[in-house]
């Protein structure tokens, strides 16, 4: 576990609760002899606020919460706490539309939301799996019959890292297009396959996955997606917090340029 | 004893020994047949479709069974070639007679071969929406929404248009409104975008559609398309309609409705109309 983090292990004695909070958002987890109960407070926009792990005594509005109660014979002590990525691919945009000129190649940086989850030790069962702010269903696709089902809101694509704000909800995943066609490439939407990727926390606790690049060639439709096997550059001394959702094997995977970009 | 070795060789003798025989092969054939297909199915069953189970259930099944039929019949002694023959006349006189049954069993094969719906897709067949069960020779199974059990002839499945409403996994809701026309359309537009933007389970890409249909008897007419995966069609058409009468009114946005006006003329003076209580509803209470 990392000083200061909000992830990690932690034991809970009975009838001790702990909470998980950035600013009006909250998940509440409490131990009881032989159930564990949660209070999810949700609020409709995400805010900029930095996480608190507490006790959770504060006065918080339980009535609106969602309560939720999981059921074991004796619960158990640990309690591991992981930031996930989405259960689904994340479709970010950029401001306006970015054009890749041909034979160029270009790093882009995108945002995208983190899930909580949380594990009873030492078995791993899965206690809760949830966002901090759920973003909404999109699809991604050619046409409205092909494509897939994904999320959208919460996230960003930028050229500049520095245009990206750290924050403790979401990590930056860098993707490098090499555009090697005779064509320009305009990347008005990025799909953003976040199952299959790990993730990573720097030094500062901001959280990275690895990086992605595209390689797009020749006069095909299809493009190369290089699933890097190490966490960025630009992470700082990185730890590596989850595996991804998915596990494969493949490091190098061909989809079609209309599943990437629009 | 004499006796029944008697009895047993006359019995052999007789057609009846053959005709027995014939139908315990019928009867064994027929559960083997049963056996045979319900094992394999149950060893492919994680591979296929319920669709693609029930289509090799029945096709081995009914291969068996053929098989054991002509071994039977040819048990009692009746020559096949003959009965082929002897075939052609009676299809002619038994296709008469059969001729629905005849054209459902046809249809059903096309159904099969051409699957424009597998079990467990919902569909909609002259106004009867439900989920498909079972895809038989002569007829399709539905269970409706209320619970109720529909077999639909497999000709009719054929001649009408079936629409299939799991098919893609998203689907559009178009929500009907109706504003007033005082109301400023722009403003209306943006409110409308403003609540799909925000509404989770309405999807952000295929983008809304705002389409003016006409300008009507009381109001501006208007069509809001959204998408939402199939699943919550129903949820999103509902949370949408709920958002957009709370949202029109913290705006002030009229949603009006056909008014009845009682005119009398200008010649006669109004209806005089007073609400007055009954003396036997006082004394109810």
């Amino acid at each position: 576990m990392l000083n200061n983090a909000w992830w990690g292990e932690f034991t809970f004695d009975l009838q001790q609760q702990r909470c998980w909070r950035l600013g009006e958002r909250a998940i509440i987890l409490k131990r009881l002899d032989n159930e564990w109960n949660s209070w999810n407070l949700e609020t409709d926009t995400d805010n900029n606020e930095l996480m608190v792990v507490g006790n959770g005594d504060e006065n918080y509005a339980m009535g609106e919460a969602k309560f939720g109660r999981y059921l074991q014979q004796s619960t158990s002590q640990n309690i591991r706490v992981l930031p996930l990525l989405a259960d689904r691919a994340v479709v970010a945009r950029p401001d306006t539309p970015l054009t890749l000129l041909a034979g160029e190649k270009s790093r882009l940086y995108v945002s995208t939301p983190i899930w909580f989850s949380a594990q009873l030790l030492p078995k791993g069962e899965c206690l809760l799996d949830l966002p901090f702010w759920r973003p909404s269903d999109s699809w991604f696709g050619p046409s409205t019959r092909e494509g897939q089902i994904c999320y959208a809101k919460y996230t960003e694509a930028r050229i500049e890292l520095n245009n990206i704000d750290k924050r403790p909800h979401r990590a930056i995943t860098p993707i490098t297009v090499i555009n090697n066609h005779n064509k320009a490439l305009i990347i008005e939407r990025i799909n953003v396959p976040v199952t299959l990727l790990p993730l990573y926390a720097d030094e500062e606790h901001q959280l990275w996955t690895t990086g992605i690049s595209v390689y797009r060639e020749g006069d095909n439709d299809n493009v190369e997606l290089h699933l890097d096997q190490q966490a960025p550059v630009e992470a700082l001394s990185p730890v590596l917090i989850s595996g991804p959702r998915i596990a494969t094997e493949q490091s190098i995977l061909i989809r079609r340029i209309s599943s990437l970009f629009a | 004893m004499k006796d029944i070795i008697a009895f047993i060789e006359l019995l052999k003798a007789s057609h009846l020994f053959a005709f027995i025989q014939a139908t315990l092969l019928f009867i064994i054939g027929f559960i083997i047949a049963r056996l045979i297909s319900s094992a394999i199915v149950k060893v492919c069953q994680h591979k296929m479709t319920a669709h693609g189970q029930l289509f090799l259930k029945r096709t081995i099944f009914y291969g068996i069974l053929i098989l054991v039929t002509i071994s039977a019949l040819d048990n009692i002694g009746i020559d096949l070639s003959i009965l082929l023959g002897a075939a052609g006349i009676f299809t002619v006189a038994l296709g008469f007679a059969s001729q629905t049954s005849a054209s459902n069993l046809i249809s059903g094969l096309f159904l099969m071969i051409e699957r424009p719906f597998s079990i467990t897709d919902v569909i909609r067949v002259n106004d009867i929406t439900g989920e498909v069960i079972s895809i038989d020779l002569l007829s399709v199974k539905l269970r409706t929404f209320d619970n109720l059990f529909v077999r639909i002839p497999n000709e009719s499945m054929i001649k009408s248009a079936v629409t299939t409403l799991t098919k893609y996994p998203i689907r559009r809701v178009d929500l009907k409104i109706g504003i007033a026309y005082k109301e400023d359309i722009e403003k209306v537009r943006n409110i409308l975008m403003d609540i799909a933007a925000k509404n989770l389970i309405c999807l952000e890409e295929p983008a809304p559609v705002f389409i003016l249909t006409g300008f009507g008897s009381s109001s501006i007419d208007i069509q809001f398309s959204v998408w939402a995966i199939r699943e919550n069609f129903i949820s999103l058409k509902n949370s949408m309609y709920i958002e957009i009468k709370n949202t029109f009114d913290l705006q002030g946005i009229e949603i009006p409705f056909p008014h009845v006006s009682l005119y009398a003329g200008t010649a006669t003076a109004p209806f005089p109309l007073s609400s007055t209580i009954n003396d036997s509803d006082k004394s109810d209470k």
